[in-house]
């Protein structure tokens, strides 16, 4: 039995299977001051039967929470004389706005006092040009020792290529003081730019001891319950990893509640028979867009976090400040805007009633005609229409409410338009044969519309949509990412070189230690390349063991030719990282269950505004529809965590598996 | 605003979005670590009249600047014939250009085979040919410092990518490889621009396009103007130096008299110094550029457009002759140091209108340092590095350490990616320098140091610097930074070099580069103790210097 728990801002949201392989769903409010225990209400809540439970499969904001808010432990850096100033001097550039004479860099993860220098050196190529001066070490340590430092992170120049310093350091510090943590950039982050690097390195040392303690406390909170399997974590990947893993990788858990959603819309579109899609999941103060070719969802090897760089394989996502607390203002200039501004869940638009008074996103949906008041959230928390229509009467631009409202929808949808233009088009994609898979609260009310925008003729809303990230935990591959740093050019020897490393192994090695037999598991290969002389690399993956300098060439500039738009045929090519990645597929069987039709005497006709124009609507439940049926628009379905929007010239069918596809006619 | 004026700004965003779309193309597929790391460059689209309507953000130098050159071109060039494949090129900074090293490419775009505007981009390129790799420190006219390209009508297909264009500008180069690169990845920009405007002007149609890039001027005008008037009426002077050019031996004056007038302004450079017979003319292009950017970067509003509409309102009177607009042929290749200058002097005058909201002087200038090695078997080493320093402290604000200039927004190259690429030098330190700060109710921000070492002969060290003399000055009240310097350290020797100069170095010399800090804003002594008791616990400063500029805070318990 497979359970997955997914911890959000407002509500935790809980998924399992029964025996049956049926969907169960259970949502309880979050506990902000205690996290783990919303998952152990969850589990009761939903009367999971733990004893039975074989991989409980958890999603978390603990590590970005903490990054976030800068309470971590109290971290300390080691690293190499003369580079005390790596992470405050950073990048040395203005990114944001370069217009202003009063530019804030990121915060630092760790106090400058904490950073201390250790005399050593090793060169480009590997090479140790000082011996590591352990006596002088020694006494760094125990400086940070003796004020109270509990994580240390190891961060030396070029120790991608040549890690044995941190190595002994490590064993040093750990010598003094079995109970510190310690991270070595040679495991945390293998690879070149020693800003990334440390930065990567010591946020991983900062979240490292939270996660650890977070997750032993639920751990210990499930197994007091009798849950005997092992705890998985969801990662920016898109994939879960062991829980005693988390604590050495806590940098992959950034993030990582977007990448289970979009995790999930691979799992919905591959069971209705599609195969490219972009995802589209709108919260209450954004949405995320992500690309899915042949539902293969693209990675960065990048994330930002708080303007801090962190290097970690994640779903290539562009997040735009538009969700349903987002505020609807006019600038000086005389044009709208809406977000990043949002009221958030408190106070919340104004139609929460909860004291917010500012046009939200919400608010607009409610006056155009979208949203029933009496209907939301299956009637269970009641809209003020009043009072979104006084914070739109505040918003100084000419016109009706509905009119005001229209132009706030059209300017989100416009918005998210351009997101999913970036995760494609700007990607070398042509999104018009891609399917839009909309979720979240808000997803399934912009889709079609935003499908529009960009000549996408089809739109899956999938079963129940507000709680896709939950179940993407249910139905996630374990999934591990191996880097390591070769830059070297791509030649026969070159290639040997990293096929004799074999990251495979590693994976092999790892998958052991896991306890998986051979042949249970995947290992893909992959290496980033560039031209000699980039900045930028591409990954390819590929099978390392059958490929050969020229076939890496050719699909190389094929990727480059699609992103860039030419190919320097005369130039090497270097080899930057050699990647792998071990996924282990999880072959669950999962039924989500219909709920059951109720008489058509429940739709109605409503006006609602669209695009400038006031149309009849049909408005019913979602569940009204029945397998095979299609309604056209303008309608809307309502269901209890979202609100679907069918435009005028669009169809909505409820398919064979329950999920309900939008069509253009 | 009505519906319409909704989906005008829908579009307005979405030209926004096709410029940075271009600029991250042209980064991310450069070759030179100048275009790649420093992001010396700027995209843009440009209405058919040759107005830009959006810039990416990437350099505020540039602001401004290509329309410039758009229009000299026009000037000089039949535009009658053009097509699909036709593209402008040039580098002359007598021409709109900034310094040779900004080769700027712009394209039409066509839809319906209507022009409805143009892309262009500028690049700085690493080595322009002339006297010297990279930068050419003797030059006393403009040919010594590389290649001239005038506005140049050219077809891209039959002039570039081997072409005859292409083939003579690369045979004046020392590093036709990278060139070649960064060259390339300017065309797949404007490429990418081109395909975005056709594809927006079908979506659309292409009238309302045309209408959207006039819109989002006048739509920039208003909020500029806005802004700008939240500056009261008046007239101020202020002034600013650099250090000395070249050849002389004296401080160069800039002169800004400011006058606002009811959300518009004038800016008038009566009064600087005469041009100089060497690199440190500022072209009227980087002038224009920075006194816009001088004005921008104090608005509250950070969120207005970069386009051209910025400088309607902003009349800017800059005499021929004078190193703010020097005369044909005169060298411009270090004209930023005095483009800083332009900022300094405008935000002098302005810091008596508005004392509140301009900061105390930042070390306010770029430092361009060059290693260059001839290799024994042909072809030119060239390690160029772009540096900023420490930001002046204003009212609630303590200036930012070790950042790249407000004119600029460089990025530095990872160390591990310079000592990859050049294994010839090694990095020894790269950190904060203590107490370079000014002292001030709100301290300015620090500068930096980097010691570089050379593990080979025959390495020819060049470089400006700035603020080796004169220091970034304090405001009310606040203290001055620390300047700059450059030595070079030869065994037990100490070679202590000026602002600017030209060294052949031995195999196992240390260059030390050391950049100011920003200075300070109000009385030392109004600083909170805790400001300073944090400052002295993250080693910003030394005991002593607490002790010389806070001694208040001493008498305070919790200083020791």
């Amino acid at each position: 039995m497979q359970v997955g728990v997914e911890i959000g801002g407002t509500f935790t949201d809980l998924v399992w299977v029964d025996d049956r392989g049926v969907v169960v769903v259970g949502k309880v409010p979050s506990t902000p001051s205690q996290v783990h225990k919303a998952v152990e209400n969850a589990v009761d809540h939903a009367a999971v039967p733990l004893r039975q439970v074989t991989r409980f499969a958890h999603g978390s904001t603990i590590a970005t929470n903490a990054l976030i808010t800068r309470r971590g432990a109290r971290t300390g850096l080691l690293t190499t004389k003369g580079f005390r100033d790596i992470i405050e001097i950073g990048l040395h550039d203005r990114v944001g706005n370069i217009y202003t004479a009063f530019y804030h860099k990121p915060r630092a993860p760790v106090d400058r006092r904490f950073i201390r220098e250790i005399r050593e050196r090793v060169d480009g190529s590997g090479h140790v040009v000082e011996e590591l001066d352990e006596e002088a070490a020694r006494r760094e340590v125990q400086f940070l020792l003796d004020n109270g430092v509990t994580s240390i992170a190891i961060c030396l120049m070029h120790a991608y290529r040549n890690g044995a310093h941190e190595e002994r350091l490590r064993e040093m510090v750990l010598a003094m003081s079995p109970t510190t943590r310690v991270g070595c950039s040679s495991r945390v982050s293998p690879e070149f730019r020693e800003y990334e690097r440390t930065v990567t390195t010591v946020v991983n040392s900062f979240v490292s001891p939270v996660v650890v303690d977070y997750i032993d406390r639920l751990d210990r909170g499930l197994t007091e319950r009798g849950c005997r399997s092992g705890l998985q974590i969801m990662q920016s990947n898109g994939g879960i990893m062991p829980a005693e893993a988390a604590g050495d990788n806590a940098v992959r858990m950034l993030l990582s509640g977007p990448a289970a959603g979009v995790q999930a819309a691979t799992w919905f579109a591959r069971r209705n028979g599609i195969n490219d899609i972009i995802t589209i999941d709108m919260g209450g103060t954004s949405t995320d867009v992500a690309v899915a070719p042949m539902l293969e969802p693209r990675v960065v090897q990048e994330l930002t976090v708080d303007d801090l760089p962190i290097r970690t394989t994640a779903l290539d996502m562009v997040t735009v400040g538009a969700g349903g607390g987002s505020i609807a203002t006019l600038d000086s200039g005389g044009f709208l805007n809406v977000g990043p501004a949002s009221a958030g869940a408190e106070p919340g638009p104004a139609c929460y009633g909860r004291g917010g008074t500012l046009p939200t996103v919400t608010d607009a949906q409610l006056i155009a005609g979208l949203l029933r008041p009496s209907h939301f959230f299956a009637g269970r928390m009641k809209l003020d229409i009043e009072a979104a229509k006084a914070a739109f009467a505040s918003l100084p631009m000419p016109g009706e409410l509905a009119e005001k409202a229209d132009s706030v929808l059209q300017m989100v949808n416009g918005n998210m338009a351009a997101a999913v233009r970036l995760v494609s088009t700007a990607r070398g994609i042509d999104p018009r044969d891609f399917t839009l898979v909309a979720y979240g609260g808000g997803g399934p009310l912009h889709a079609a519309m935003v499908a529009g925008e960009v000549g996408i003729n089809q739109v899956l809303v999938p079963w129940s949509p507000g709680i896709t990230s939950a179940f993407g935990l249910l139905i996630a591959d374990l999934k591990v990412d191996f880097v390591k740093a070769r830059l070297q050019a791509l030649t026969d020897e070159t290639l040997a070189e990293v096929r004799a490393a074999d990251l495979a192994a590693t994976c092999d090695r790892y998958a052991a230690s896991l306890g998986l037999t051979k042949g249970s598991y995947d290992v893909q290969t992959g290496l980033d390349l560039r031209y000699a002389g980039q900045g930028f690399e591409l990954t390819v993956w590929v099978e390392l063991a059958q490929t050969s300098p020229q076939a890496l060439r050719t699909v190389f500039e094929n990727l480059h030719r699609e992103r860039y738009g030419y190919v320097r045929s005369n130039l090497p090519v270097q080899i930057v990282n050699a990647r792998a990645r071990l996924t282990r597929k999880n072959e669950l069987n999962v039924i989500t269950p219909k709920e059951n039709v109720s008489p058509r005497a429940s739709r109605e006709t409503c006006d609602i505004v669209l695009r400038g124009k006031r149309v009849a609507a049909t408005f019913m439940a979602r569940s009204d529809l029945d397998f095979g049926e299609t309604v056209s628009g303008p309608a809307i379905l309502e269901e209890p965590t979202t609100t679907t929007l069918v435009p005028p010239t669009w169809t909505a069918r409820c398919c064979d598996s329950g999920d309900l596809l939008l069509e253009k006619k | 605003m009505s519906a319409d004026q909704t989906k005008l700004a829908i579009l307005a965003n979405a030209i926004r979005a096709i410029a940075n779309e271009m600029g991250a193309i042209l980064v991310r597929s450069a070759f030179s670590t100048i275009v790649r790391e420093a992001r010396d460059c700027s995209t843009a689209i440009l209405d058919a009249h040759g107005n830009v309507v959006s810039q990416a953000e990437m350099i505020p130098i540039h602001n401004g600047g290509l329309s410039e050159a758009f229009r000299a071109s026009v000037a000089q060039l039949d535009l009658t014939t053009i097509g699909p494949t036709s593209a402008i090129l040039l580098n002359d900074p007598y021409a709109g250009g900034q310094h040779l090293n900004d080769f700027i490419i712009f394209q039409p775009v066509f839809a319906e085979n209507v022009l409805i505007g143009w892309v262009g981009n500028t690049a700085h390129h690493l080595d322009v040919g002339g006297g010297g790799a990279g930068i050419n420190i003797d030059a006393a006219e403009l040919l010594q410092e590389g290649i001239v390209i005038p506005p140049l009508l050219i077809d891209v297909e039959r002039d570039l990518f081997g072409g005859a264009i292409d083939r003579l500008i690369f045979a004046n180069v020392r590093t036709p490889d990278i060139g070649r690169g960064d060259f390339y990845a300017q065309v797949a920009a404007n490429r990418t621009g081109i395909e975005r405007l056709q594809d927006l002007a079908k979506r659309h149609g292409r009238d309302l396009v045309v209408h959207a890039m006039a819109e989002t001027l006048d739509y920039t005008e208003r909020r500029m103007r806005a802004a700008i008037a939240t500056i009261p009426n008046g007239t101020w002077t202020g002034e600013a130096c650099i250090d000395a050019d070249v050849r002389g031996d004296v401080p160069l004056k800039v002169v800004a008299t400011v006058t606002v007038a009811d959300g518009t302004m004038v800016l008038d450079f009566t009064g600087t110094a005469p041009e100089v017979r060497s690199m440190f003319n500022s072209s009227k292009s980087s002038s224009l550029a920075a006194a816009i950017s001088a004005v921008r970067c104090l608005l509250a509003d950070k969120d207005i457009p970069a386009n051209d509409a910025c400088n309607r309102l902003i009349d800017i009177r800059l005499p021929e002759g004078t190193i703010v607009n020097p005369r044909r042929g005169r060298p411009v290749r270090a004209r930023i140091a005095v483009s800083y200058r332009v900022l300094d002097a405008i935000h002098e005058a302005l810091g008596q209108a508005v004392p509140d909201r301009v900061p105390a002087q930042g070390f306010n200038s770029t430092t361009g340092l060059y290693l260059v090695q001839e290799r024994p078997n042909g072809g030119t080493r060239i390690y160029a590095d772009v540096l900023g320093g420490g930001y002046g402290g204003a009212p609630q604000y303590d200036g930012a350490h070790a950042l790249a200039g407000v004119l600029s927004s460089s990025r530095n190259t990872p160390i591990e990616s310079i000592e990859q690429i050049h294994p010839h030098i090694r990095m020894l330190r790269y950190a904060l320098v203590q107490d370079s700060c000014g002292a001030g109710k709100w301290r300015g921000g620090l500068g930096f140091a980097r010691a570089i070492q050379v593990l080979e002969d025959n390495v020819v060290l060049s470089y400006y610097s700035e603020h080796f003399r004169y220091p970034p000055r304090g405001k009310a009240g606040g203290r001055d930074a620390a300047r700059a310097s450059l030595k070079v350290i030869r065994g037990d020797e100490v070679i202590d070099l000026p602002t600017t100069a030209l060294m052949t170095l031995q195999k196992g010399d240390i260059v030390q580069l050391t950049v100011g800090g920003g200075a300070g804003w109000g009385d030392p002594a109004e600083r909170l103790a805790e400001l300073v008791e944090r400052d002295l616990e993250q080693g910003l400063i030394t005991p002593e210097f607490a002790r010389a500029h806070y001694a208040h805070a001493f008498k305070s318990a919790r200083v020791a």
